[in-house]
């Protein structure tokens, strides 16, 4: 019977060899080593759901559809796979893929055709915060890195118009904070490494700029990199990389400055009470792995509290942007409160009060600014 | 489940067809039956018992039709019982909550809606049911006395959510066919099918997509991406993005299609043809005989021709082609503007039947031109009430030239993939495809590259769903 199925199968060979590939393929699969996360695309993988008849029934995200999930993240070879598409649209002559604009000489850009539409409210928020406490709100919206790098994007990007959007932040905010418009330092600058390449974030020497233009108003005698101690961490690959994988990208390099100030992390328990975990500035294991922005202030924690060298508090309500740029004000406060609202659920008069802060520093970069969920709704109102 | 997935092609496929191909003869049609539930199920659970209804009315309705065939009158009843059984149950799902919404714009009441999730495919396998019945009620072909094999034509995975629309008698012999049914030469052709379907609606249809959705916005994982916003685009980049739709129904539409005649080749059916390269079409009339092939012969044989098609004269003709394109219009979506896409083709067909035609078949160039334009504004029509896009805004940037984001980016980054989509819609493909395929290593070669670059496209995609998943 065997010999009759190969004798026929030889007059057949795509037919055999497509069988061949789809069976094999399968049961390697079945087998293949199943992974936690990916490191290539820094996220967590989806993992084998738990059945139950309930999950089954469920009205949404069924049993069945987290199991596709699952087959579809622990595909075998799935990283190679996400190579040979990376190609494949770099062939095609694109320059964008999976929402990232792949720019000149390897720099990647969020994809980002629109302002958000909490961009307006958010920015009434923090108006109404600092009326409430005059004086007090010093306000830093910093520009993307496709606003300032302009020409490094692709051709004819269509891009969002977020030079307008700055001007109205400066209008909004006239007389009631100080809005801290970096464009034009930074563009001055657009030479230099101040944005990553593969990351979303601005580089710690893109932080020094700003912080350089904070100290000046403020009036504050500047952080002295000179005297710190300066470390670098090579081959970091950011979001964009992981959303985008161009195979042809070129790593970034992190600097931070060793300081010893030491940082505690409050987290909030279910049951209403704080922990207070306190420890060094970065979380050096961090730098070792895929996420090494990670490592500045351990992380995006909801509510921290740095100890500077100077005098005075500060309370910054911030994204991940303000983590290159806090170690800096070590040098001139003596609190610094860091409060990140996607992670903490408190108002801001309340943690004003508790920390005894005489400023509130609002940093965001743009984006995040601009697409913030939690922040108008702890602001706005005491 | 979706074809264009790990999880279909990695294992529902695979187990399925050495299920089926290990199953004794006799045992086929129940392995196509089991396992086309699990197909089925894996999406709709909860909405099984509307299959199994739909399975039983029908099965039911052609015994009864069969067992009395002396009397006409309870034989009308068991056909009435199926029609209004499938028709009824695909009005209460897709249609209640359009009818609320006219009744309560009418009357101004404010009746709730039911918001009823669309049962996967309902469109598809009610017509492909009633025209079993109503074909026994014919006497063209006989009723089906095996529940197995009833079940397994009428959830047939291949072909059960998005088409081609087959009718019992298309397939009715080869279900009954056990002993060498499936053969390996339909095996072979069938691969070559399945891969290039999937090939047209993960590479073609999923990649030129994302130039309507950079406009229009669309939803990843869960979150909404506005995209560009119609209202900021120029009128040449709208055109761009109209374009780009067009290309992506076509792709998406036909490679399903292919897909399913092709799986049905490897598990021994012979499915009737979808798409015939529509967007080479020379009329508006052309274009209907070459796309979505089996939802218009259904039309003609289960409603044209029974109201008495051409044959009762000119008026009569023109209300029979009336009806049949505000079924079509209206089997497409539950919403006016579906309606009104329907309508449009009605008014485009009588003007080409009654006039235009003799001088569509002279010119060389310029009904080409006639044809794709016309249809593209039907696709403008088709999409109008989709998410991010307003009917009236749309039409307004179509023609009344407006400045804003321009086209260029778009044409420079999908520039090729336009070139691509658009060569594939010609037959220059095929063509050049059968020639290679003279040579077995040649069209080997070509078979695993496009497969397995496929794959890689299909590893590293988001979601994306067939559009035609909603009708």
């Amino acid at each position: 019977m065997f010999q009759k199925l190969y004798e026929k199968m030889k007059q057949f060979p795509i037919v055999a060899v497509f069988f061949l590939f789809l069976f094999c393929f399968t049961i390697l699969d079945m087998l293949w080593p199943k992974r936690e996360r990916s490191d290539l695309e820094n996220r967590e993988l989806a993992q084998l759901p738990e059945f139950s008849i309930k999950s089954v029934l469920a009205a949404k995200d069924t049993w069945m559809s987290q199991y596709a999930k699952y087959t579809q993240d622990q595909i075998a070879f799935r990283d190679s796979w996400i190579d040979i598409k990376s190609r494949a649209e770099n062939m095609l002559m694109k320059t964008e893929n999976n929402g990232v604009w792949l720019g000149k000489d390897h720099y990647l850009f969020a994809k980002f055709m629109n302002i958000g539409s909490r961009f307006e409210s958010n920015l009434n928020a923090v108006k109404r915060m600092a009326e409430r406490h005059p004086g007090m709100v010093d306000v830093m919206i910093v520009p993307s890195a496709s606003n300032i790098l302009t020409e490094k994007l692709p051709w004819r990007v269509p891009i969002a118009d977020e030079d307008a959007a700055h001007d109205t932040i400066a209008q909004t905010l006239d007389g009631t904070a100080r809005v801290f418009d970096l464009r034009d330092t930074l563009r001055s600058h657009a030479q230099e490494y101040i944005y990553y390449r593969t990351d979303h974030h601005w580089t710690t020497e893109g932080a020094y700029l700003a912080y350089q233009e904070y100290a000046t108003a403020k009036g504050l005698v500047p952080f002295d990199c000179s005297k710190a101690s300066k470390k670098q961490v090579s081959d970091f690959y950011g979001t964009n990389f992981s959303k985008a994988r161009p195979w042809d990208a070129v790593a970034d390099t992190i600097t931070y400055y060793d300081l010893p100030n030491q940082l505690t992390i409050y987290s909030a328990k279910p049951d209403g009470s704080e922990t207070a975990e306190p420890g060094p500035l970065y979380n050096d294991s961090d730098f070792k792995t895929r996420d090494k922005y990670r490592a500045f202030l351990r992380g995006n924690n909801g509510y921290s509290v740095l100890e500077g060298n100077g005098e005075g508090n500060i309370l910054v309500v911030k994204d991940s942007y303000a983590n290159a740029f806090i170690p800096y004000l070590t040098a001139n406060y003596k609190t610094i409160g860091i409060v990140d609202f996607r992670f903490w659920n408190e108002k801001i008069d309340s943690l004003i009060e508790r920390g005894n802060y005489d400023e509130v520093l609002v940093l965001y970069s743009f984006q995040g600014f601009m697409d913030a969920m939690t922040l108008a709704s702890k602001i706005a109102t005491p | 489940m979706v074809f264009s997935t790990v999880l279909f092609l990695f294992r529902f496929l695979p187990i399925t067809l050495a299920l089926y191909y290990i199953a004794p003869a006799k045992l086929k049609n129940t392995v196509l039956l089991l396992c086309s539930l699990v197909f089925y199920s894996w999406g709709e659970i909860r909405l099984f018992p509307v299959m199994v209804a739909a399975i039983l009315i029908n099965y039911i309705a052609g015994l009864g039709i069969e067992r009395f065939c002396e009397k006409q009158a309870v034989r009308r009843a068991f056909l009435l019982f199926s029609i209004i059984g499938s028709l009824g149950m695909l009005f209460f799902f897709k249609y209640t909550d359009f009818f609320i919404q006219n009744i309560n714009a009418v009357s101004g009441a404010s009746l709730p809606l039911l918001r009823l999730t669309l049962p996967l495919g309902i469109s598809f396998y009610t017509f492909q049911t009633m025209s079993y019945s109503i074909d026994v009620y014919r006497g063209d072909v006989k009723a089906e006395h095996n529940i197995i094999n009833f079940g397994a034509y009428v959830v047939m995975f291949p072909q059960l959510i998005a088409g081609p629309i087959v009718k019992y008698s298309d397939i009715s012999e080869r279900l009954h066919v056990l002993k060498g049914r499936v053969t390996l030469d339909r095996i072979d052709e069938g691969i070559s099918l399945f891969i290039f379907g999937l090939a047209k609606k993960v590479l073609l249809a999923d990649g030129i997509s994302a130039l309507w959705y950079d406009i229009i916005g669309h939803e990843v994982n869960g979150v909404w991406e506005p995209g560009v916003q119609l209202a900021n685009a120029s009128t040449s980049l709208v055109w761009l993005g109209i374009i780009a739709y067009a290309l992506q129904i076509y792709f998406d539409f036909s490679g399903y299609s292919m897909m399913g005649i092709g799986m049905g080749k490897m598990l021994g059916f012979d499915f009737p043809a979808n798409f015939n390269l529509p967007y080479i079409s020379r009329s508006i009339t052309e274009f209907w005989r070459r796309w979505h092939i089996t939802l218009s012969s259904w039309f003609k044989e289960y409603v044209y021709i029974p109201l008495g098609g051409n044959r009762k004269g000119l008026a009569r003709q023109i209300l029979n082609i009336f009806i049949v394109w505000f079924l079509t219009g209206f089997w497409h979506g539950a919403n006016w503007n579906f309606i009104f896409w329907g309508l449009y083709f009605c008014v485009l067909l009588i003007v080409e039947k009654a006039w235009l035609l003799p001088y569509l078949k002279k010119g060389k160039v310029w009904p080409h031109i006639y044809t794709m334009f016309l249809v593209i504004i039907g696709w403008a029509l088709f999409v109008g009430n989709d998410r991010g896009v307003s009917l009236g805004l749309l039409f307004r940037k179509l023609f009344i030239p407006s400045g804003g984001v321009s086209a260029l980016y778009f044409l420079r980054n999908y520039g090729l993939l336009l070139v691509i989509c658009i060569v594939c819609a010609t037959p220059l493909v095929q063509k050049l495809y059968d020639k290679i395929k003279e040579n077995t290593l040649m069209r080997g070669l070509v078979l695993s590259l496009v497969f397995l670059v496929t794959i890689a496209y299909m590893v590293d995609a988001t979601n994306s769903p067939f559009l035609y998943f909603r009708f």
